[in-house]
């Protein structure tokens, strides 16, 4: 996406203009105003006398609402412009923007104001694959307003339209024909409002609450309810701020839960509801907003899948892969409705289960989901068994538009042999064997704790156990000392070495005897980059530092590696990733990116991006929260929260306020003490 | 995935003959517990039909716990369908929440029960996915 485009955003509503203001058509960008998956403005260009405007300056309010300061012509210091316009737009079931002409001339003024609007309804997969509408388009005057619409059988989809002052309401837009007095000034409330036919006073009763919801969700409250955070390190204080306003902008309620947000996976294409994303996420950001938690573990529980669907990929338990509310999946040429192709999100369902009652204690919440926990385990004896070994593997069913991969690496390339061949499928990522390892562990504290069955504890311990003993014996890389990346359709190890082994830490699936050499690798220079941990470690076949799994840095991925490493004991070793992962945020203005180069820290000084569709990234938004958290050592304990910091050195001092649990509020302070040079020195030698 | 707990049918009078699919649907419905609906309570009318022509299915659920009734009640969410789309759906030829977004399905009241219920509703059969698959 083009940097110089401005966006602004509420729940899956947002707007993505040109830094005038204006919406231009564009294939190739998300520029448009889009709800639900719908662009429901494709065009929006203001004119006064038939001629562009010149931004002057863009103010970002606040996530939702930006303002446009505008001039008229060409900017040149010799002309004084004799008039100024400003645009401030808010977004909420559409979006209002105020329209303010100011005449600066000790005359009057003639002059005629102009909106020229225009939508395509593309779905936002077409806009991203450029496919052409099947349905009809047509444009009305409706009571001043102007009505776009496009209809396809009973699909119809409108955009309406309308101003303060009353316009000329013209085929392609609103006409306003004005005379401003001397020094005086003309304004305008424009709205416009999208219709999803079947729904119009639902939409409505939406716009309502949603000015509401902002009253309430305000920022500024999303903040101080957030732990504060002091540190000597500007940098690590401004990435903080940042993560904690982007995560209020990616906040999404869904149609069942107005009242509950869950984290959307990123801007602008994935706002919406991502298991895997929004999982990942909410874990990260436990310590900080556990609300997200909690709408994420409810809403997921109400798309859990019931029945055998191969076009969608889904089964009973399992937890959905991606939500989609356009044109493709209404008419079912898209599986979206939901789709379920994954195999991590349900295991990583029960890790947050109880990783969310362990911060909060919230057992009600865990008695109200034993049915969805209990269906979630089923799912992984009973449906991703696909091989018959007792490893959870994939294939997707829906051989058209299904997923291929089904773990987070799910491009085509990312799993694959040593010599660079890939392998067939099923496939069994050792990751997802480390998450139905730790799942079943959580499951059988809360069976014992909540749901009181401890038959059923003894009997997921047991099998978690016996999990742990085959897996640490048949995706062991015996001459390399590392775990495969996978088991292929023969049961052969997949030997690339990749970041994935860090997950297996972080699940606990490793052997105590092995723990040493994983880290090794991790914090050895095949796979440590400076800044962080590769995807795949240079010397493998498809090795590219700036290939999409296959070479590059993910925060995300890093900031779940250093929780493994202090679930293991490798406190400097966690400071080392936090260090890297947290300095190139500082290269990002505290925005870190969905991946960055895995070219070497000496190579390049800074981080390199990788040119990525989405930003903020959900995912990468909460990072810097998990890093934070393996270095200061918070861990729950019974209703204590357990502080045990080893900070990079040049944090200096850091104080974490006010963290939220079962034990009310507790501050965690530390010094940086870890020399990350030295430390990352000794690792490798 | 539904545990059964069979009871009698509801004797309400139907319109259609007795081997609708509609009919089998929801008398099926009466007197199971669906765990998947175990946190919600509430009443969905589906007025099945066009015009005047309209049949109306009482769903209520308590607890996972499904009472289906011609009987006139409160209804909390009612779903407007025609009768062929109904079919689709309960035969699992059609997808619910896409009938929903195709305006299929016009929804009034308490929006997240219908959400919530057609995890209730069939899958589809091996051959109909396949033809999805293709034709995607």
């Amino acid at each position: 996406m083009s940097t110089d485009l401005v966006q602004i955003l509420e729940g899956n509503t947002f707007v993505v203009s040109d830094t005038r203001g204006d919406i231009e058509p564009s294939v190739s960008d998300p520029t448009g105003l889009f709800a639900f998956d719908t662009r429901f403005l494709s065009s929006w260009i203001l004119t006064i006398d038939g001629k562009r405007l010149t931004a002057l300056s863009t103010d970002d309010l606040q996530y939702f609402a930006t303002r446009f300061f505008l001039v008229p012509g060409s900017t040149n210091v010799y002309d004084n412009a004799q008039m100024s316009i400003i645009r401030e737009r808010a977004v909420g079931g559409g979006f209002q923007e105020r329209l303010t002409v100011m005449n600066h001339e000790p005359t009057p003024v003639e002059i005629t104001v102009r909106i020229q609007a225009a939508a395509d309804f593309a779905d936002l997969f077409e806009v991203k694959d450029s496919l052409k509408k099947k349905g009809q388009y047509a444009t009305e005057a409706i009571e001043g307003h102007l009505v776009l619409r496009y209809t396809r059988e009973t699909y119809r989809r409108e955009t309406w339209i309308s101003s303060s002052v009353k316009p000329v309401v013209e085929n392609d837009g609103l006409r306003f024909d004005l005379k401003i007095p001397a020094h005086g000034t003309w304004n305008t409330d424009l709205e416009v409002v999208y219709v999803i036919a079947g729904f119009e006073e639902f939409g409505k009763s939406r716009g309502r609450r949603r000015a509401e919801d902002r009253m309430a969700r305000g920022l500024d409250k999303w903040l101080d309810k957030a732990p504060r955070l002091q540190c000597d390190s500007e940098s690590v204080a401004a990435t903080y701020h940042r993560s904690l306003v982007d995560l209020a902008a990616l906040r999404f309620t869904t149609l069942t839960m107005p009242n509950h947000a869950l984290p959307a996976a990123g801007l602008p294409w994935f706002m919406t509801i991502f298991g895997r994303d929004s999982i990942l996420t909410s874990l990260q950001s436990l310590p900080f907003t556990p609300e997200l938690a909690k709408a994420t573990l409810l809403a997921l529980a109400e798309r859990q899948g019931t029945r055998i669907d191969d076009f969608r990929d889904e089964d009973p338990g399992r937890i959905l892969h991606e939500m989609r509310y356009g044109e493709l999946t209404a008419f079912e040429e898209r599986p979206h409705t939901p789709y379920y192709g994954n195999a991590d999100a349900t295991p990583l369902y029960l890790v947050l289960l109880d990783e969310y009652e362990r911060w909060t204690g919230d057992t009600k919440l865990v008695r109200q989901l034993e049915f969805e926990a209990r269906a979630a385990l089923h799912w992984i004896d009973e449906y991703a068994d696909l091989q018959g070994n007792g490893y959870i593997s994939y294939k997707r069913r829906n051989e058209k538009t299904g997923l291929e991969n089904q773990c987070w690496k799910d491009s085509w390339d990312s799993i694959s042999f040593h010599d660079g061949r890939l392998p067939g499928f099923p496939r069994a990522t050792c990751e997802l064997q480390g998450y139905a390892y730790d799942a079943k562990t959580r499951a059988a504290r809360l069976a014992r704790t909540v749901w009181h069955d401890p038959d059923f504890a003894d009997r997921l311990e047991k099998e978690a156990a016996d999990l742990k003993r085959r897996f640490n014996r048949d995706f062991w890389v015996q001459d390399g000392e590392y775990f495969a990346i996978a088991l292929d359709e023969e049961g052969r190890q997949v030997d690339s070495l990749t970041s994935n082994i860090g997950h297996l830490l972080w699940s606990g699936i490793v052997d105590k005897s092995k723990a040493k050499a994983v880290v090794k690798h991790l914090m050895g220079e095949r796979l440590f980059s400076g800044w962080g941990v590769r995807t795949l470690a240079e010397g493998e076949g498809r090795y590219n530092p700036i290939g999409y799994h296959v070479g590059t840095i993910w925060p995300f991925d890093n900031s779940f590696i250093a929780w493994g490493l202090r679930r293991y004991g490798f406190k400097d070793e966690a400071a080392v990733v936090a260090s890297g992962i947290l300095a190139a945020a500082g290269f990002f203005d505290g925005r870190l990116p969905e991946a960055f180069g895995g070219y070497t820290r000496q190579t390049t000084n800074y981080p390199v991006q990788y040119p990525t569709a989405c930003s903020p990234q959900a995912w990468s938004t909460g990072a810097p929260l998990l890093l934070l958290r393996a270095v200061l050592g918070l861990e729950p304990m019974g209703d204590h929260l357990v502080v045990d910091p080893a900070l990079p050195e040049e944090l200096g001092h850091l104080e974490l306020l006010d963290i939220p649990g079962r034990w009310g509020r507790i501050d965690a302070f530390g010094r940086g003490r870890v020399d990350t040079q030295r430390a990352t020195a000794t690792r490798r030698r | 995935m539904a545990t059964t707990r069979k009871t009698t049918k509801t004797p309400a009078a139907g319109s259609a003959d007795e081997d609708d699919a509609i009919e089998s649907f929801f008398y099926g419905l009466d007197g199971r517990n669906e765990p998947p609906l175990g946190r919600f309570k509430g009443t969905i009318r589906f007025d099945v039909g066009s015009g005047t022509e309209l049949v109306h299915w009482y769903v209520a659920i308590d607890a996972g716990d499904i009472t289906v009734s011609h009987r006139n009640a409160r209804a909390d969410s009612v779903i407007l369908i025609g009768h062929e789309d109904c079919e689709a759906i309960v035969t699992g030829r059609m997808n619910a929440m896409a009938a929903v977004l195709r305006g299929l399905i016009v929804p009034a009241g308490d929006f997240s029960l219908i959400v919530l219920f057609q995890r209730v509703f069939p899958g589809p059969a091996p051959a109909v996915a396949r033809a999805l698959i293709a034709k995607s």
